[in-house]
């Protein structure tokens, strides 16, 4: 996967050039700002918060786009996730693979529908192991492959209880691991939020800083 | 839920209060009390209101699945299991399923999907199909369904004891922030007085109710944002 910005804004559905006109007009009504504040108050501090805040203001934005893109990979990995735990209930009540495969359909997002009807589509054809494994390589997780290999395993070489218990054991550790993997991710994401009275207490310090360096200079000037 | 609003509202006065206690300023009061309270009644409560409708609505899912299927495990009979387990429901489903009366039975439990607009429950009802068709073991055909209900129920339980720890930690460094604002008030007092006018002490202090306010809706975003397969506002 390319990893420079315009393929990334582009993966997430997004088109580049509308996206650097906005981040371009943001800047220049910024520069603008400062400019005007620094002329109109004949002081330093303005001009130097609004960089500040454009700077935050450009990381968000650019880092935004990375971490949307992270997204989508990984909520198509709890996607397949999710579906295989379906496929398990209707690989259990006697479907085959091609039949359990084709009722994930209705489970599906539109972007995973497209991925099982061209994987279908591959396997009326092509009765090897490269259509389980280019439908697993649409998946981050690496372990996708493992499941697509045993499923194969069970086309190849018929669907007895041994393939079956091989798969459900699989499948049961990633959904575990999956589970714990969510938790901590949780509680990750809700714990990174306490740095934000951390910033308060910081942006207060800083506002009574300049604001007693403001009055002092005053002060001295009177004097 | 009911009681949102008077936080709320509660919440936001007492914004407003630190904030004019801070800068000793009606405007940046104000500002805070408005921004306060467009947030919590505009964004906040509306979030919150449609996480605790799914959450509510997957329990009442968890319940019916699994006293159906040990129903009809037992019972062996579609109508009288779909009656057993009606009865040990809450008033909104009586009421769906009052509404609902005059369809077949098998027709009741397909309209039952938009009712649970689960993934699992969909499942469920297929498998309940083939079961009423060419029969088998009910509990042993919805296993994998019942586990994965399961877990997702245990993970719903264990997120709403991290969150509630996790506000309760985050809300207490808020109320330090705001102790310091006001300690520094009172104890400052004269030089307060000059420098509580300059412009640029008011926004510092005018931001970081902005900034508490964008934690608050960070913080509702990431516990509201638990995904149950299928659920509308999933993402």
């Amino acid at each position: 996967m390319k990893n420079n910005l315009r393929s990334v804004i582009e993966y997430i559905g997004l088109s580049y050039k509308k996206e650097m006109t906005k981040l371009f007009i943001v800047g220049f009504v910024g520069v603008f700002l400062g400019v005007f504040l620094f002329l109109y108050n004949k002081n330093y501090i303005y001009p130097i918060l609004l960089i500040g805040g454009l700077s935050v203001y450009f990381y968000v934005i650019l880092n935004g786009y990375y971490v949307k893109r992270s997204n989508i990979n990984k909520s198509h990995d709890e996607e397949f996730i999710a579906l295989l735990s379906y496929f398990q209930t209707f690989i259990s009540n006697h479907d085959n693979v091609y039949q359990a495969f084709k009722k994930l359909l209705s489970y599906s997002s539109t972007w995973m529908q497209e991925r099982i009807n061209i994987f279908l589509t591959q396997i009326d054809s092509d009765k090897s192991v490269k259509p389980y494994i280019e439908f697993a390589d649409c998946f981050q997780m690496k372990v996708a492959r493992n499941v697509m290999l045993s499923i194969y395993q069970m086309v190849d070489e018929g669907e007895n209880e041994m393939h079956l218990l091989h798969f459900t054991t699989l499948f049961n550790n990633i959904r575990h691991t999956n589970i714990e993997e969510k938790k901590q991710t949780q509680e990750r994401k809700l714990s990174s939020v306490s740095m934000f009275p951390l910033i308060g207490a910081g942006l207060l310090t800083i506002g009574l800083s300049l604001a007693i360096i403001n009055a002092m200079g005053d002060l001295i000037n009177v004097i | 839920m009911k009681k949102i609003p008077f936080y709320s509202t509660l919440v936001s006065i007492i914004f407003a209060f630190v904030a004019y206690l801070g800068t000793n300023s009606f405007i940046v009061a104000g500002i805070v009390l408005i921004a306060s309270i467009s947030y919590f009644f505009l964004l906040f409560h509306k979030e919150i209101k449609k996480y605790v409708f799914t959450i509510n609505r997957f329990h009442e899912c968890y319940t019916f699945i699994n006293n159906f299927i040990v129903s009809l495990s037992i019972t062996d009979s579609f109508s009288g299991s779909l009656e057993s387990t009606s009865q040990a429901m809450g008033e909104d489903f009586k009421e769906e399923i009052e509404g609902i009366r005059d369809m077949k039975e098998i027709e009741k439990l397909q309209y039952l999907e938009k009712y649970f607009p689960f993934h699992v429950f969909k499942l469920f009802f297929n498998t309940v199909c083939i079961q009423v068709e060419e029969g088998g073991d009910i509990i042993k055909m919805s296993q994998f369904i019942t586990d994965d209900i399961r877990e997702t129920e245990e993970y719903i339980t264990h997120s709403n004891s991290v969150i509630k720890r996790k506000a309760f930690e985050i809300g207490t460094l808020w109320l330090f922030t705001f102790f310091i604002l006001i300690v520094l008030r009172f104890a400052l007092q004269d030089l307060f007085q000059s420098f509580s006018k300059e412009l640029i002490f008011q926004l510092c202090v005018g931001g970081i109710f902005f900034i508490a306010l964008i934690s608050i809706e960070l913080f509702t975003r990431r516990f509201t944002s638990i995904k149950i397969k299928g659920a509308d506002h999933e993402e």
